[in-house]
C-alpha cells in the first residue's frame, strides 16, 4: 500500500482525531491511528471503544488499502515536519516508510482489520440541525452533568427531540440546565437519548467549523456527521431522572439583580468561604441582598450588600458558591431573576429576557444551614 | 498434716503444653520468683553468684509448704494451682503445670527450706535434691515462707553446660526475667544480688514508681501513663517518649494479667500508634498491663508460658493501639516535625546526659550505646523556623490554632517546594503533589517524601468534623434535587431510626417515609458522591457490624460515616483536592492515625533512602 498526502493535511487531521485515542489502554490497537483508503479517498480513524472518530483527509494520491500506525508518533513527527509532501509505503508486515524532503522514516505499524469496526446504527432516526445551535444546546448544559461514576445517567446530557421544539438537560442532583430551542422541527419520530459528557467536550472542539451537521439517533449509538467528519459514541442506557416532576411552579420570592454585579460578589465573598463546602448565604431584604460567607475553622469571613429590585418578605438561603458562579456565567443578559420558596426548596434562575426561540431555566438546590 | 499440692491425673498432664522448661539460669530464677509471687510473698529476693553458674537462690515470706507438700511439690505434675481439665481455662496464677520444680531438681543440686503459714504446721523442713535424688529431707528452723537454693546448675547436663554464656551474658539474661516481673508486680518488694552486690532494690510502690526504681530517675519525666477500660478488657501502664526510643529491641513490656508475654501482634499495636514518629528498626518504650477476664486468654500454649493466645486478639489489638494513641496525643499533641523546639520541651525533652545510676551497671554489655535520637531526626520538613507568632482564633484553643498555623506551614512548604524531582501530570508551578494509583497522595517535603492515605486521611478528617457536629448540630447538608425514598430489611431500618436523629446532626436529612422506607432529602455538604441510599445503607451495616467495640453511639457513627462517606481508594482527585484535603488533615487533631488506628502519613527520608539505595 502505497500513498501521499500534504503534511498540513494530515498534521490538522491527526490533531482533531487523536483527542478520542486514549492515552493509556489495554488495548494496544486503540493507540493506533487507522488509514483506510476506499475509492481513492483517505479516511482517518481513532476509537476508545465508546467514541470513534472518522475523518476524511485530503489524499494526493494512493491505492485503497487499511493500516494501523502509532498515533503519538504520527503526531509528534507531523508537529516536527516542515511543509512537504508525506509518501507512506507499507509493506505486507505493516512497516511503513514515510519519505519526505528532509529524510525518510520507518515505523512498525499493525493491520488495519485489528482495528474495531465503526458501530452501525440500525433504525436511527437522523435529521439535520444547525451546527451553531448544537454548539449552544452544548455549551449552555455540559457543565452542569454529574461526575460521580455511581450515577451514570447523570454523567451526560439528555436530549430530547420532539417535533416542535429540541430540548438538553443536565443536573448533577444539586443543580439542573434545561435549555430548549423551539425554532427546531423534526418530521421524524421523537427520541430522547443521554450523550455522554467526552463525546459533547469533543463536540466543542468540532463544531465551531461547521455549519450544519446531520444527527443519527439508534438504541445504542449517537452520530454526529459534519462534512468531512463522523464521530459515534456509545450513549448511556440508563433511566433519566424525571426532571419535570422538581422544577417548582409556585416560586414567588422573586428579585432581579444585575447579573454582573452578583458575579463579582459571589466570586469574591467566596474567597473567604470554606474549602469544603463552599457556602455562601443570600440574606433578602426588600431593595438589597446580602452575601455572607462565615468560616470558624479559619476564621475568616465576609459580607457584601448587593441592589435588588425585591419587595416581599426576608429569607435567609444557603447555596455552594461555585454553583451560584457556574449558573451566573450562563446567563448572557444585564440582569438575573431568581424565583425562590424557601430555604429548603429548589431555586430558579433565569435569564432577564429569553433569547428569541429559546427557553434556558437553571435549578438550584440551597445549602440547609443548621447552627 | 494435709496437702494442698496434688499430682494431676493424666488426662490433664496430656493437655498441658509441655517441653524443655529449664535452658539457662534465667529460667530457673523465673521458675522461681514466679512461684514466690503465687505464693502471695510481698518479699522475694533473688541471689544469684557466677551468673546463675553456682548458685541461684530465692527466698521469699509466702504462705510457705509444709513437709508432705515439699515433698510433692519436687514430683512431676505436682501442683497445688489447677485441679481439673476446667481450671485450665481461667487460670489466675503464673505457675500451672507442676512443672518447674521437678525439672530443676533434675539437673542441679537443689535446696529447699519452707515453713507454711497454716497455723496447725509449727514446723519447718527442709529437702535436699541431688540431680534427681532426694537425699535429704528432715525439720528444721526457718520462719514463714520458702527458700529455693540451686547449685551447680547443669552439672549432670555437660551439653547444656557447655552452651552457657559468659556470667555477664547470663546475668543480663536473668536481669530480662527479673524486671518484668518486678514492673508487674509493683506493689511487691523485689531484690537483686548477684556476686554480693545490691544491683536492684525495689521497695512496693506505684507502676511508675517502679519503673523510675528499675530503670533511672531519669525516666521519670520520660513516661506518660495511659488507662482504658473497653468491656471487660483494661489496660493500663506507662507508655515513653521519643528519648525513650531505642535503635534495639529491649525495653517493651507487654504483661496479660500479670504474665509478662511476647506477643508480635500487641507489639505491633504499640509500635502502630507511634507509627509516624518512629522508623523501621527503633523501638519505644513502654510497660503495658493487659487484663482481662482469665476465660478470654489461653496461657497454655508455651511450655514457658511467654506467650499467650487470645479469644479475640484483634480486639485486644484495637484497644491496646487506641490506648497508645490516645496516650501519645494526650500527652504531646503530637504532630511528628510540626512541633519546634519550645514546644518539644514539655515532652520532648532534649536529651540530658544520664548521670550515672547503679542499676545500669549490668545492661553495659547488651544494651550497647544509647542512641538518645535528635528529636530533628523525625521532623516532617526539617527544622523550619516558627515565622511569627500563632494567630489567636476565637473559636479554636491556642493549642489548636497552633496545629493549624503547622497545618499551613505544611501546606506552604508542598506549595513552595523548589526542586522539581519528578515529571508528572499534577506538578504544578507550585510545587508537586501527586496522586499515585488514585489511592496515595505524594509530595515531597525537606527530609524526603510524604505519602499520604487519601481514604483515611479523609476519614479522619470528617470523624473530627462528624464528632463535632453531634455536639453541636452543625452539620451543613446539601438538599437533593431529587429526594431519594430507600426501603431497609427491618433490622438494618430499626437500626437507622435509633440513630436518625444523629444522622441529621451530621447534615443527613432523613425522614420515614412509609413502611420501612426512609426519604433522603438531603445529604451532608463534603459527602463523597455515591448513591445516597447506598451510603446510608453501608453506615447502617458498618455501624451494626462493630457494635461490639464499646465506642459510644456517636464514635461509632461517626466512625462509621467517616468511612462511608470519605474518598475511595480509587477516586481521582483534583490538585486542588488534593491541597485542600492535606490542609484540612493537618487541621484535625490527630493527622497521622484513622479512627481506626491505621497510620495515615507514612514518611520517606533522604536516610533511608540513601540507605536502601546504598548510598553511604
Ligand atoms: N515458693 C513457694 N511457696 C509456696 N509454695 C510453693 C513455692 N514454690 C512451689 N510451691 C508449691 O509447689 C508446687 C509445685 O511448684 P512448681 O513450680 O513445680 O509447679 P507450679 O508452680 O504449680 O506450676 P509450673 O511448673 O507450671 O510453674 C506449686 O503448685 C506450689 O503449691
Ligand atoms: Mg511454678
Amino acid at each position: 500500500m502505497q500513498f501521499t498526502l500534504e503534511k498540513s493535511a494530515l498534521q490538522t487531521g491527526v490533531q482533531k482525531i487523536i483527542k478520542v485515542s486514549p492515552t493509556r489502554s489495554t488495548m494496544p490497537i486503540l493507540n493506533h491511528i487507522l488509514f483506510t483508503i476506499e475509492n481513492g479517498r483517505l479516511y482517518l480513524r481513532t476509537s476508545d471503544i465508546e467514541i470513534t472518530y472518522v475523518l476524511e483527509v485530503d489524499l494526493l494520491n494512493g491505492e485503497d488499502g487499511s493500516v494501523a500506525i502509532p498515533a503519538r508518533l504520527l503526531q509528534e513527527i507531523t508537529n516536527e515536519l516542515p511543509e512537504t509532501e508525506l509518501k507512506f509505503s507499507v509493506d505486507e508486515k505493516q512497516r511503513i516508510s514515510l519519505e519526505t524532503t528532509v529524510g525518510t522514516y520507518k515505523i512498525q505499524g499493525r493491520p488495519g482489520d485489528e482495528f474495531p469496526e465503526t458501530p452501525e446504527l440500525a433504525d436511527a432516526s437522523t435529521f439535520k440541525l444547525p451546527a451553531d445551535l448544537l454548539e449552544r444546546m452544548v455549551d449552555k448544559t455540559l457543565f452542569a452533568v454529574g461526575r460521580d461514576e455511581l450515577k451514570p445517567a447523570l454523567m451526560g446530557v439528555l436530549f430530547e427531540i420532539n417535533k416542535a421544539d429540541i430540548r438538553a438537560v443536565a443536573t448533577d442532583g444539586h443543580r439542573l440546565v434545561r435549555f430548549t430551542n423551539k425554532a427546531f422541527t423534526n418530521s421524524g419520530d421523537p427520541a430522547k437519548v443521554i450523550i455522554p459528557t467526552k463525546f459533547l467536550q469533543l463536540l466543542q472542539n468540532l463544531l465551531p467549523m461547521e455549519d450544519q451537521v446531520e444527527f443519527s439517533i439508534s438504541n445504542d449509538h449517537v452520530k454526529v456527521e459534519t462534512k468531512g467528519a463522523k464521530v459515534y459514541t456509545r450513549v448511556i442506557d440508563e433511566h433519566y431522572p424525571d426532571y419535570t416532576a422538581v422544577i417548582p411552579s409556585g416560586n414567588d420570592k422573586t428579585f432581579v439583580s444585575n447579573t454582573s454585579e452578583m458575579v463579582n460578589t459571589a466570586r469574591r465573598v467566596s474567597i473567604f468561604s470554606n474549602r469544603t463546602t463552599h457556602q455562601l448565604a443570600f440574606k433578602l431584604h426588600p431593595g438589597y441582598l446580602e452575601v455572607y460567607t462565615e468560616d470558624p475553622e479559619n476564621s475568616t469571613s465576609a459580607k457584601e450588600e448587593v441592589l435588588v429590585e425585591y419587595d416581599g418578605e426576608e429569607m435567609t438561603i444557603g447555596y455552594n458558591s461555585l454553583y451560584v458562579r457556574d449558573l451566573l456565567r450562563n446567563i448572557e443578559t444585564e440582569k438575573v431573576v431568581f424565583k425562590l420558596s424557601s430555604a429548603v426548596g429548589p431555586g430558579i434562575i433565569l435569564p432577564e429576557k429569553q433569547r428569541e426561540k429559546e427557553d434556558l431555566l437553571m435549578l438550584l438546590m440551597p445549602i440547609r444551614l443548621n447552627a | 498434716m494435709t496437702s494442698k499440692i496434688h499430682i494431676l491425673p493424666e488426662i490433664l498432664t496430656n493437655k498441658i503444653a509441655a517441653g524443655e522448661v529449664i535452658q539457662r539460669p534465667a529460667s530457673v530464677v523465673k521458675e522461681l520468683m514466679e512461684n514466690a509471687i503465687d505464693a502471695g510473698a510481698d518479699k522475694i529476693e533473688v541471689t544469684i553468684e557466677q551468673g546463675g553458674r553456682t548458685l541461684i537462690q530465692v527466698t521469699d515470706n509466702g504462705q510457705g509448704m509444709n513437709g508432705d507438700e515439699l515433698k510433692l511439690a519436687f514430683r512431676r505434675h505436682a501442683t497445688s494451682k489447677i485441679a481439673k481439665v476446667d481450671d485450665l481455662f481461667k487460670i489466675a496464677t503464673l505457675g500451672f503445670r507442676g512443672e518447674a520444680l521437678a525439672s530443676i531438681a533434675s539437673v542441679a543440686m537443689v535446696e529447699a527450706i519452707s515453713k507454711s503459714a497454716d497455723g496447725d504446721d509449727t514446723e519447718a523442713f527442709v529437702l535436699k535434691y541431688d540431680a534427681g535424688r532426694e537425699t535429704t529431707f528432715e525439720p528444721s528452723a526457718w520462719p514463714v515462707g520458702t527458700q529455693i537454693t540451686i547449685k551447680n546448675l547443669f552439672f549432670n547436663v555437660p551439653a547444656r553446660l557447655k552452651f552457657l554464656k559468659g556470667k555477664r551474658t547470663e546475668l543480663n539474661h536473668i536481669l530480662d526475667i527479673f524486671k518484668p516481673l518486678a514492673l508487674s508486680h509493683p506493689d511487691l518488694q523485689f531484690k537483686l544480688t548477684s556476686d554480693q552486690k545490691v544491683l536492684l532494690d525495689c521497695k512496693p510502690g506505684d507502676p511508675g514508681q517502679r519503673i523510675v526504681q528499675i530503670f533511672g530517675r531519669e525516666y521519670e519525666k520520660k513516661i506518660v501513663s495511659v488507662e482504658n477500660t473497653r468491656g471487660q478488657v483494661k489496660i493500663t501502664g506507662y507508655i515513653g517518649n521519643l528519648d525513650l526510643v531505642r535503635v534495639a529491641r529491649g525495653e517493651q513490656y507487654l504483661f496479660v494479667n500479670g504474665r509478662p508475654v511476647t506477643d508480635r501482634l500487641l507489639n505491633n499495636a504499640v509500635y502502630g500508634a507511634y507509627r509516624s514518629l518512629i522508623q523501621r528498626g527503633e523501638f519505644p518504650f513502654f510497660v503495658l498491663m493487659v487484663d482481662l477476664p482469665p476465660a478470654e486468654v489461653d496461657v497454655n500454649v508455651h511450655p514457658t508460658k511467654s506467650e499467650v493466645k487470645f479469644k479475640d486478639e484483634w480486639r485486644v489489638y484495637h484497644i491496646l493501639k487506641e490506648t497508645v494513641e490516645t496516650g501519645l496525643r494526650e500527652t504531646m499533641k503530637m504532630v511528628p516535625g510540626l512541633h519546634d523546639r519550645p514546644r518539644a520541651q514539655s515532652f520532648f525533652s532534649r536529651p540530658e546526659p544520664a548521670p550515672f545510676s547503679p542499676d545500669q551497671t549490668p545492661r553495659g554489655e547488651y544494651a550497647g550505646p544509647n542512641p538518645n535520637p535528635d528529636p530533628n531526626q523525625f521532623n516532617l520538613y526539617g527544622g523550619g523556623e516558627p515565622g511569627t507568632g500563632p494567630t489567636r482564633f476565637p473559636e479554636r484553643s491556642a493549642e489548636d490554632s497552633e496545629l493549624l498555623r503547622k497545618a499551613r506551614e505544611f501546606s506552604q512548604v508542598l506549595q513552595r517546594n523548589p526542586e522539581p524531582v519528578a515529571r508528572g501530570p499534577e506538578r504544578t508551578a507550585g510545587g508537586f503533589i501527586w496522586q499515585v494509583h488514585n489511592k496515595y497522595i505524594l509530595s515531597q517535603i525537606n527530609s524526603g517524601i510524604a505519602i499520604i492515605d487519601q481514604h483515611v486521611a479523609h476519614e479522619r478528617i470528617l470523624f473530627e468534623e462528624a464528632m463535632h457536629q453531634l455536639d453541636t448540630r452543625s452539620g451543613h447538608s446539601q438538599t437533593l434535587l431529587f429526594p431519594q425514598t430507600v426501603e431497609f430489611p427491618p433490622d438494618d431500618y430499626n437500626t437507622l431510626l435509633d440513630i436518625l436523629p444523629d444522622l441529621n446532626k451530621l447534615g443527613f436529612q432523613v425522614r420515614e417515609f412509609g413502611p420501612r422506607t426512609l426519604l433522603i432529602e438531603a445529604v451532608p455538604v463534603d459527602m463523597r458522591g455515591g448513591a445516597e441510599g447506598d451510603v446510608l445503607r453501608e453506615i447502617v451495616d458498618y455501624y451494626r457490624s462493630n457494635r461490639e467495640f464499646d465506642y459510644s453511639p456517636g464514635k461509632r457513627l461517626s466512625a462509621s460515616y467517616a468511612c462511608k462517606a470519605a474518598v475511595k481508594a480509587g477516586d481521582p482527585l483534583t490538585e486542588e483536592e488534593m491541597r485542600t484535603l492535606v490542609d484540612r488533615l493537618f487541621a484535625t487533631e490527630h493527622p497521622f492515625y484513622c479512627p481506626h488506628g491505621r497510620p495515615i502519613i507514612i514518611q520517606l527520608t533522604i536516610d533511608e533512602l540513601d540507605k536502601r539505595f546504598e548510598r553511604h
